[in-house]
């Protein structure tokens, strides 16, 4: 397993598509928040006002999932683990473990750097106590836990249909149906069951952390759960 | 006794309403060169998935170096290389880039081992050139490269040339006789160009429709190939005596189907039939016969 991660590790750093689509998801947020006051919030209130802008951030992360894992089963890429004499459940485990990191990665450098700059810029905005410590410890625990969330969809189409172009439309336009379920008049009930609405609701304090980590392992669980299901049995190419 | 490394009895495949493989049984044994021939869905490429793990069985089993059952199948698969249609690569990075991939997830210690294995295949100076704007012939020999890398005791190469320049194939064509003679490799090769494979393999398997229609060794070939005159008579034995003290040779043979196989007076047909005549045989068939290998295969198939 060790080795396997090891592989998806050089494989990842050596991905020309995550170096890029970094930059892309940096240039791209700086340009929805320009014109802005955000650059001169708090780090507390930059990170709460750049998560609530994370959702366009989600979609690049879909992107990136269909790219990454979507032309390892298209270029037949998968076989190199299936023949090293591991299992399929491991291998697809040490796919998923890095593909997460990285959608993470992905989903979080924005707001990571936004929130450091405006706190070195104009300070966290709260007297740092321990309470606020373990608080904001869990907020970030369950912020990438949902994030692990959000990255097991494009996890689970990959495994499903097996090439990169599904693997990108599926959860496109799933993620459009989370949308506009976040906008119709049950937003509010939608907001707390699904990981994108959560990623906000956990942000702004209107959901506990517990809550976030709680939902988010569920969501993480399930998906990736159905994935290795289907992967152990899935006729490859 | 010659190991076998491979084994497969009563190996079915099926896909919805499509037999793709029909109750096949095969043996691999060490140190051969396999031919692998057949048309397009004769159930290669699905025979190779089924031994590389990439699909899985509708009935029968497998044994992998004398191992079977799905776990110690999926180890023993660790001491195989394979290259299954086009090659399997990562794109976006470079050939040495794809061999270091392929050596930390293999667990391979030695780092060495990738410019060698580069060299071996006439990659070495590819440099950051990324494997997208490789030619088809260099990401053919970049995927046999990546099978390679982990010295494997069985190497499956599905249509290892396609693709390949005139000199690429006689390179890979070498590259195959050198790794199976120096380093005991066995090799299973497809391809649909038969004459190369004739110039390679020691045995041939012949598919068709999912089913095994024969296995024969090069010598094997070669005597059914070897051109001669067909000679069908009411009674073979006295075939036989006609030829020795008519014609005066003793190079032919008698097959089990009672047909007279004469490898000379290929050009004196007519002398034989009188012969034939003289002696009071009733000749019902006398005809050249003996191909290539495509023209073998054709005829087993029913094709010719």
């Amino acid at each position: 397993m060790g080795k396997l991660l090891h592989a998806e590790w050089y494989k990842l750093l050596h991905d020309k598509n995550f170096g890029a689509l970094s930059i892309a998801v940096v240039l791209f947020n700086m340009i929805m928040l320009s014109g802005t006051s955000v650059w001169d919030l708090s780090g507390q209130s930059a990170l709460t006002e750049s998560m609530k802008k994370e959702i366009a951030t989600v979609l690049l992360a879909c992107i990136y999932g269909g790219i990454s894992l979507g032309s390892d089963f298209a270029d037949r890429t998968m076989y190199h683990g299936l023949l090293t004499g591991r299992s399929r459940s491991s291998v697809l485990i040490a796919k998923a473990i890095v593909f997460t990191a990285a959608a993470n990665f992905l989903l979080f450098l924005f707001p990571f750097l936004l929130t450091l700059f405006c706190s070195l810029k104009n300070g966290w905005g709260k007297a740092i106590s321990t309470g606020h410590l373990l608080h904001g410890t869990g907020v970030a625990g369950s912020l990438l836990l949902l994030g692990c969330a959000i990255s097991a969809l494009p996890l689970l189409s990959a495994v499903c249909f097996r090439d990169i172009g599904r693997t990108i439309g599926i959860p496109v336009v799933l993620y459009f149906v989370m949308v506009l379920l976040l906008n119709s008049s049950h937003a509010a009930a939608w907001s707390k069951i699904l990981p994108i609405g959560l990623l906000i609701l956990t942000a702004d304090g209107t959901v506990p952390p517990a809550y976030g980590i709680l939902a988010g392992a569920l969501w993480f669980a399930w998906l990736t759960a159905i994935s290795a299901f289907v992967f152990r049995r899935a006729e490859l190419r | 006794m010659e190991e076998v490394i491979f084994e497969a009895r009563n190996l079915t495949k099926k896909y919805r309403n499509t037999l793709a493989l029909d109750h096949i049984n095969l043996s691999l044994r060490r140190g051969e060169v396999y031919g692998f021939i057949g048309e397009n869905g004769a159930g290669k490429t699905t025979a190779i998935r089924l031994i590389t793990g990439l699909s899985f069985p509708t009935e029968g089993s497998m044994a992998l170096f004398g191992k079977s059952g799905t776990k110690e199948l999926q180890r023993q698969r660790a001491r195989i290389g394979c290259m299954v249609e086009t090659p399997a690569l990562y794109k976006n990075m470079t050939a040495v880039q794809n061999l270091e991939a392929q050596r930390i997830q293999r667990g391979i210690p030695d780092r060495d081992g990738i410019g060698k294995t580069l060299k071996l295949v006439g990659l070495s100076d590819t440099g950051k050139k990324a494997v997208r704007h490789f030619s088809l012939g260099m990401r053919q020999r970049l995927g046999i490269a990546m099978a390679l890398l982990n010295d494997p005791e069985f190497m499956i190469l599905d249509e290892p040339i396609n693709g390949l320049d005139p000199s690429g194939i006689v390179e890979t064509r070498e590259l195959i006789r050198q790794l199976n003679q120096e380093r005991g490799i066995t090799f299973l090769v497809s391809s649909h160009i038969l004459s190369e494979l004739y110039q390679t393999a020691t045995r041939y398997i012949l598919l068709h429709k999912g089913r095994v229609l024969e296995e024969l060794t090069q010598r094997e070939l070669d005597e059914k190939c070897r051109r001669h005159i067909a000679i069908k008579t009411n009674d073979a034995a006295q075939t036989a005596i006609t030829l020795e003290s008519d014609l005066h040779t003793t190079n032919f043979q008698v097959m089990p189907d009672g047909v007279v196989r004469l490898y000379d007076h290929l050009d004196n047909m007519e002398e034989v039939a009188q012969a034939l005549s003289r002696a009071g045989l009733l000749v019902t068939g006398l005809s050249l016969a003996g191909d290539s290998l495509e023209n073998y295969f054709l005829h087993k198939i029913g094709g010719r």
